[in-house]
């Protein structure tokens, strides 16, 4: 069954006019109880499914999605894969993650398109060279691979970025060889098709409007279809963590900010990395459809809507055209916007609750879906075994309250800084 | 965006930086007595996050400098008033500023504080 849509079948189905193929999952009716319930049917909450089933055994699970499958953040985002990490806490996760990326498209049986076409943070003074040479060093350090590049390493690596700014001179670049961008609603589509071959059921139009509990344990959720039982409930609703959260009476160290997303006409290739600017925060790539894919930083306030401001816009062409200037001769096509679960520290949490068999996952900021397949490892080897795998030890809910934060760029306590 | 800033009247939102939520207030340094470490966490970090009416910290930084307090709806974005953010913890605060439209019933349910 793993070959669905090998060579074989889509030959066979060639032949006899495509009338063949079924629905990739099915559309079940929720059941009174489950072993344990994942709210939540973005990339994680459909990967920890997966990964519930396929490593641990658990197959009497739901995923319950208030919307569709991947219509969240995960079918939103620039779509950049990469473990280019400082921190030890952050570094060991992402680098399980991207390793896992690398055998992912076999391992699910349905190409999800990564592409390791590697990223360069390009900078632009002595004090980001060190800074990137200290980062490139530490991940080295933790099993990932780093090179420095010179001046001269970007003209010919990303011939297309304005070297010789005046104002923005470029120094070099930090490059990560194996990091990448993959294609992000094949990443749902297939972690939701793994898991429902596995027997987990996928809840859609299904909203968690309550989560029940007695004596300070979990026994089950409230939903727009009905009660359903369950002593194990994990949390992965990204933007509307503190929604959800708050239905347990917990209150979250999370804000909820908006994230613009941009793409461009299609064109001919002229882009064949993922390359960010270090005097702005900006990143460029291009998609398989020729079309490049950009963002850049936060609008600021905070937003639960879906869609971002002009200023914000404005702010991202102009360092788009300070950093590649052919890009002023590019005609938009569109633009959209996420809500992204801001922690104070800029780092997420996968951790268990004060409340008995109520599970966390959250603090995304804007780099969730690189995390998608380790959040999904990691989180459901939490929830089936009650103790953290080693990769999320530092991921602590409890840790802004402990001082032992993972502040990736030394931004202080503040959510939408990072 | 427009925003209105009690000092300067209504003025882009270019012009502002903001903050985050104002939930808590700040708890006070109390010396060399130990922190309040709760407060503190409360004030830093947790949040409710409401998808609805709420306060958020701008700095009107290509204006007149002040921090304010604005309020503002999540989902859709509706700017109903500002404070002083030296004023809003105060029991007896002033009056929101209120936008543009003086009609506009917000200005003065603009609910203040928790
Ligand atoms: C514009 C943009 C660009 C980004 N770029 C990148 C990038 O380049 N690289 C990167 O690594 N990350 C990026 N991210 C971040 C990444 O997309 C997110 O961190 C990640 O997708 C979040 O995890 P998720 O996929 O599980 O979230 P989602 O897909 O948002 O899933 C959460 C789901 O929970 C559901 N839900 C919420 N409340 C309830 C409820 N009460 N009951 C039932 N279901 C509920 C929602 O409907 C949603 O489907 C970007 C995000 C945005 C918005
Ligand atoms: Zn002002």
């Amino acid at each position: 069954m793993a070959d669905q849509y090998g060579f074989w079948r889509l030959l066979a189905e060639g032949l006899r006019g495509h009338t063949g193929w079924k629905p990739a999952w099915r559309d079940p009716e929720p059941k009174a109880e489950y072993d344990v319930i994942i709210i939540g049917g973005g990339g994680h909450g459909l990967a920890t499914a997966y990964y519930l089933a396929k490593n641990h055994g658990i197959t009497n699970v739901a995923v319950l999605e208030k919307g569709y499958l991947g219509g969240g953040n995960v079918g939103r985002n620039t779509t950049i894969v990469r473990s280019n990490y400082l921190h030890t806490g952050n570094v060991l996760f992402y680098e399980k993650s991207l390793q896992l990326w690398e055998g992912l498209s076999n391992d699910l049986g349905y190409n999800v398109m990564f592409s390791p076409r590697s990223i360069i943070n390009v900078f632009h003074s002595d004090s980001a060279r060190d800074a990137d040479t200290r980062r490139g060093n530490q991940m080295i350090l933790h099993g990932a691979d780093a090179v420095l590049l010179d001046r001269e390493g970007i003209r010919r690596e990303a011939p297309l970025v304005d070297v010789d700014n005046p104002r923005f001179p470029v120094y070099g670049g930090l490059k990560q060889t194996r990091a990448g961008s993959a294609r992000h609603d094949a990443v749902a589509w297939g972690f939701a098709r793994g898991a429902d071959r596995r027997g987990v059921d996928l809840i859609q139009n299904c909203e968690v409007t309550g989560i029940d509990v007695r004596n300070g344990q979990v026994v089950g959720v409230q939903t727009n279809r009905g009660p359903i039982r369950a002593k194990k409930v994990g949390m992965a609703v990204a933007g509307n963590t503190s929604r959800v959260g708050k239905l347990a009476g917990l209150r979250l160290p999370i804000e909820s900010h908006v994230l613009q997303a941009f793409v461009s006409e299609g064109l001919k290739p002229m882009l064949h990395n993922v390359i960010t600017f270090g005097a702005g925060h900006f990143y460029i790539s291009q998609s398989d459809k020729g079309g490049l894919v950009f963002g850049a930083s936060l609008d600021g306030y905070n937003s639960y809507a879906q869609r971002g401001n002009l200023p914000r816009v404005e702010h991202v062409m102009e360092a788009a055209v300070s950093f590649v200037p052919a890009v002023s001769k590019v005609r938009m096509l569109r633009s959209w916007g996420g809500v992204m679960d801001m922690s104070p520290d800029g780092s997420p949490i996968i951790d268990k609750t004060p409340i008995e068999g109520l599970y966390l996952n959250a603090g995304w900021c804007y780099g969730g879906f690189k995390a998608t397949p380790g959040s999904g490892w990691c989180f459901s080897h939490l929830i089936a075994n009650d103790s953290p795998t080693h990769h999320i030890e530092q991921m602590r809910l409890d840790r802004f309250e402990t001082g032992y934060v993972i502040d990736e760029l030394g931004a202080g306590a503040q959510h939408n800084l990072h | 965006m427009l925003i209105p800033c009690p000092h300067c009247g209504l003025r882009p939102s270019e012009e502002f930086v903001p903050k985050g939520l104002a939930e808590a207030p700040r708890p006070a340094l109390g010396g060399r007595a130990k922190p309040d470490g709760p407060a503190w966490q409360n004030y830093l970090h947790l949040r409710d996050n409401v998808a609805d009416h709420n306060h958020e910290y701008f700095h009107h930084a290509l204006g007149c400098r002040s921090w304010i307090v604005v309020h503002r709806h999540t989902l859709t974005h509706e700017v109903t008033g500002a404070t002083m953010a030296a004023d809003f913890w105060k029991a007896d605060k002033p009056a929101t500023t209120g936008t543009q439209d003086a009609k506009s019933p917000a200005a003065e349910t603009a609910e203040d504080g928790q």
